[in-house]
Order: structure tokens, then sequence, then C-alpha cells
């Protein structure tokens, strides 16, 4: 199916040119809750060149550890939109709420639980780590996405 | 300046804007409306709803975003963060962005707005929950039964 989904206001939208099966997960780190203005941020790996992204944006960029990360926003409504980091070269981590499909979308693993809002309650039997999990451990919870 | 005297204290992301609030919170709240999963990039948005009277913007000059019109959203100028909500209907009450406060008790959603368009999987424990907006004139009550709560 082809991944589609925008801003709040509909000046940004963006499209795969291909399909595309996406697992979200959810990130309940202190940055993201911040960014979210919600307990946690809804986010989908998506490879950048199978996107087509239309309107205009405004990019955010800050460095943290050595890693530098960029997000981009709807210049209009400042919707978050995706990230790119230098630790993913060529990887699109697009914001999932902005997904059209994020109603049928449960997150896949939930990291940085640690810093969950203790009132959240997740769905039972989702991976979930304390911070971020190995790259090896997290590809095996992604690539369980049917 | 900030007050250490303020009941909550908040900050965008990047700390480039600040604002308190002198009031406690007359109630707090989780929207699942689409729009806000839109604004907010994820499931639903936080607010903590205080009384315009008692909150100030300390450091930084907020911009305008969402959707520009008669409710107001303001974002940090630098990094975007969604930081603060002055309603259309009343200009009594500003709804703060609860995530970006430093009072863990501020983000706890005492009512759930919205839950027709909510993501299925979230289960946030909110004591109230309604379909939309409850009514304005619901407002009282469900303040009245907040301020109880978290006394």
């Amino acid at each position: 199916m082809k991944l589609t989904g925008g801003c709040r206001c509909g000046a940004v939208a963006y499209s795969s040119t291909i399909d595309l099966r996406v697992g979200v997960y959810a990130c309940h780190c202190l940055h993201c809750q911040a960014w979210s203005s919600s307990s946690f941020a809804l986010h989908a790996l998506v490879p950048g060149d199978a996107l087509i992204l239309n309107g205009p944006t405004v990019r955010y960029g800050y460095e943290e550890g050595g890693i530098c990360a960029q997000h981009y926003l709807c210049e209009v409504c400042h919707t978050r939109l995706y990230n790119t980091t230098s630790a993913a070269p060529g990887i699109w981590v697009i914001r999932a709420g902005t997904l059209d499909t994020r109603a049928t979308l449960t997150p896949i693993a939930h990291i940085w639980v640690k810093h969950k809002q203790p009132w959240l309650s997740l769905p039972a039997g989702v991976p979930t780590w304390p911070e971020s999990p190995t790259p090896e451990a997290f590809a095996a919870a992604l690539n369980g996405v049917e | 300046m900030t007050d250490k005297t303020a009941y909550a204290r908040g900050a965008c992301r990047c700390g480039q804007v600040t604002f308190e609030s002198h009031c406690k919170p007359v109630i707090t709240s989780a929207c699942h409306c689409r729009g806000c999963q839109k604004m907010a990039s994820s499931a639903f948005s936080l607010t903590a709803l205080f009384p315009a009277g008692g909150f100030v913007v300390t450091q930084g000059s907020p911009v305008i975003g969402g959707l520009h019109g008669t409710t107001q959203h303001y974002f940090c100028p630098h990094c975007l963060s969604w930081l603060y909500t002055r309603p259309a209907d009343t200009h009594t009450h500003v709804g703060v962005r609860s995530s970006l406060l430093d009072q863990p008790e501020c983000s706890k959603p005492f009512m759930e707005t919205w839950t027709r368009e909510k993501l299925p999987w979230v289960q946030t424990g909110a004591a109230v929950s309604f379909e939309g907006f409850p009514e304005l004139h619901e407002y009282p009550a469900l303040m009245a039964e907040f301020a109880q709560l978290s006394d």
C-alpha cells in the first residue's frame, strides 16, 4: 500500500512512490514528550528515496552526542513531519501521527519506557525497552511487522 | 524573570521560550481529535488548562502555528515545540501543553476528549471521557470534580 500523510493545515503532503509496510514504534523519552506535546512520539522508519513531499517545510537541526538530527516541519502550521539523523543516513523517521492510516497502526515496540508517563497503559505483549534497544533487537521487533 | 513562587514552570525543548503559571490548573486533559493527532504528530495532545491571568511567558517570543484561526496555537520560534493555546471561545484560560511543565501532576489527564477519533490502542486512564468536547456549561462541574481529586 502507498504511504500517504500530511500536516494539520494541509499545506504539506507526502506519499510513497512504492508500496510500503511500516512498523510504528513509540518513543517515551523526555525529548519526544516535549516535541510531541504528548506523552510519547510515534515514529515509522521509511527509506527517504521512496517518498515525495510537496509543500513548504522548515528545518530545525541540532547536535547531540556527535549525532546530527534534523526535524522537518510544515512552515505554516508547524506540524512535525519527519526527522533525519546522521546515525541512519537515507532513513526518514516519519512522525506517524501524520500518517493517513494512523488509526490502523498499533505500535509494535515502545522504547525509553523508563520515562513513560505512569498513567498511560500499554497494550499487553508489545516489546518494551527501558531505553533504546540494540539495533539488532530493534530490527527483530520491526521485522515482525505483518 | 522566573518567579520561584510560581505553581508550575515550563520550557520548550530548546529552552528559548519559558513560561509559568501562578495558579493551579483548573483541569487537565488529553485530546484525541485528528487535529491534535496531526499537531502532536502522535496519538493525542496533552493540556493543562490554567487561568489566563496567572500565566506568563517569562522568556522568548512565541509564534503562531496551527490553522492560524481564532484559536491561537503558540510555538517556540526556534525548536517549534507546540507550547500553548489561547482558545477562541474564552479568553479566561490558556491551554498549556503539559508535557513541557515541571509539575508531573499537571500532565495526568483527568479528562479525555474526542474519544470517537481515539487511536484504538491508547489507554490514558482519564476519569471522564467525552466523544467530542464537553459543552461549555459542563465545565464548572468538571473543574469542581478535578479540584476535589487533585487536592
